[in-house]
């Protein structure tokens, strides 16, 4: 079973071993402005995903 | 990534400061960088009565619950603009409320509609853009209530993505006249006015929306205002953080050092009007009525039921 990660309403799978900072990367968003929550925790970017993890990326720039 | 500090598990990596940390170093650091902001550029008073203008999002939230916990003693304002599409105010109203109760805290509510009978896409009739519209129906309303209750400063959440973005925004097309008035504490100009000031300037948006979540605060996230203009922003916002990658450090120097070289752009201020008071609501004005009345008299509906209301609550 590999992670799933959520950003703004999609759902994507990624194996097992990613490091977030990857996931950021192939999504072209910046880590700056995203932070990462796996289950109630957050990770840093190094965090590597493990199988059935659930991530989601938050969005951390508002505009106004 | 381990804490820096005490080697558990970090739940950020901060790499302009070369810190990583866990929850309970970073919400300890991020305390006491909203009290270096708040010293270094003599924000307020200890004893100082604030007034603090709450949106139900993460970065005025997350002000409010900082100044508490830091022991100022804080008011929220939450303005019911009565923006109905994406049921906008009702949502975030509904946050601002929430996290106010599960605090105990004080929040001030003040709906457009239950005051003047407009909501604000009423009051933007025929002119203007709705969000030009909106500041000034925010600045007004911000300074009634903190007159009428006794406060001293306003506090907005804007934080230090804000404020270098729209430095950049403002040094891009060299609008120097507006680069000379951003500040972390700008001066009240009237007697009537009360002075506004950002303790959040130093605080990256990644810092707030951390602090946020590991606070336990719920705001509204997913939301904008369906009326935000924000793709320009977020544009110059995503532009700095993409330096910020290369440079981490970056904008904390970029905003940082504008403050400390100012002057450079002293006396490119506009020159303010001489000032009146405006003959229905009494605060400052550039002619007859104030920018406020103005629209609330072209909306109409609200103009003559706004004019009482300003006579009997303010003078
Ligand atoms: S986006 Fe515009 S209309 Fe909406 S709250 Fe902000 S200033 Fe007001
Ligand atoms: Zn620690
Ligand atoms: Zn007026």
């Amino acid at each position: 079973m590999p992670a799933t990660v959520k950003f703004r309403g999609r759902t994507m799978e990624v194996e097992a071993g990613t490091r977030v900072e990857d996931v950021l990367r192939k999504m072209g968003l910046s880590r700056e402005g995203i932070i990462a929550r796996v289950g109630s925790r957050l990770v840093t970017e190094d965090y590597r995903l493990r199988d059935g993890d659930e991530v989601e990326l938050i969005s951390a720039i508002s505009g106004g | 990534m381990r804490c820096s500090r005490c080697r558990r598990l970090a739940v950020i990596n901060l790499r302009a400061h070369r810190l990583a940390l866990c929850e309970r170093h970073f919400v300890q650091r991020f305390l006491e960088v909203v009290e270096r902001a708040i010293r270094r550029y003599s924000l307020m008073h200890r004893s100082s009565k604030v007034l603090v203008a709450v949106s139900g999002g993460k970065d005025s939230l997350a002000l409010w619950d900082a100044l508490t916990e830091l022991g100022y003693s804080a008011d929220g304002l939450y303005i019911d603009l009565g923006i109905e599409k994406q049921d906008y105010s009702r949502i975030s109203r509904e946050k601002a409320e929430a996290f106010a109760e599960q605090r105990g805290l004080r929040l001030r509510v003040f709906s457009l509609k239950e005051e003047y009978g407009s909501a604000m896409p009423e009051l933007r009739r025929g002119s203007r853009e709705l969000c030009s519209v909106c500041g000034i129906v925010k600045r007004h309303v911000m300074n009634r209530v903190a007159l009428e209750g006794g406060y001293e400063v306003l506090a907005t959440g804007h934080n230090l993505d804000d404020e270098a973005s729209v430095l950049l925004a403002n040094l891009l097309r060299w609008n120097t006249a507006l680069a000379a008035r951003q500040a972390p504490r700008v001066e009240a100009w009237h007697e009537k006015l009360r002075p506004k000031v950002k303790p959040l300037c130093l605080l990256s948006e990644r810092e707030t929306a951390t602090y946020a979540f590991v606070r336990g605060i719920d705001y509204v996230s997913e939301l904008e205002c369906p009326f935000s203009a924000g793709a320009t922003s977020i544009a110059v916002k995503e532009a700095l953080n993409r330096i910020e990658e290369h440079s981490p450090g970056t904008k904390l120097y970029f905003y940082t050092q504008f403050l400390k070289h100012r002057e450079i752009f002293a006396g490119e201020e506009e020159e303010k009007a001489p000032v009146r008071e405006c003959s229905s609501c009494g605060f400052p004005a550039g002619g007859e009525l104030c920018s406020f009345c103005r629209l609330l008299l072209k909306s109409r509906l609200g103009g003559e039921k706004g004019d009482n209301r300003a006579d009997s609550r303010v003078g």
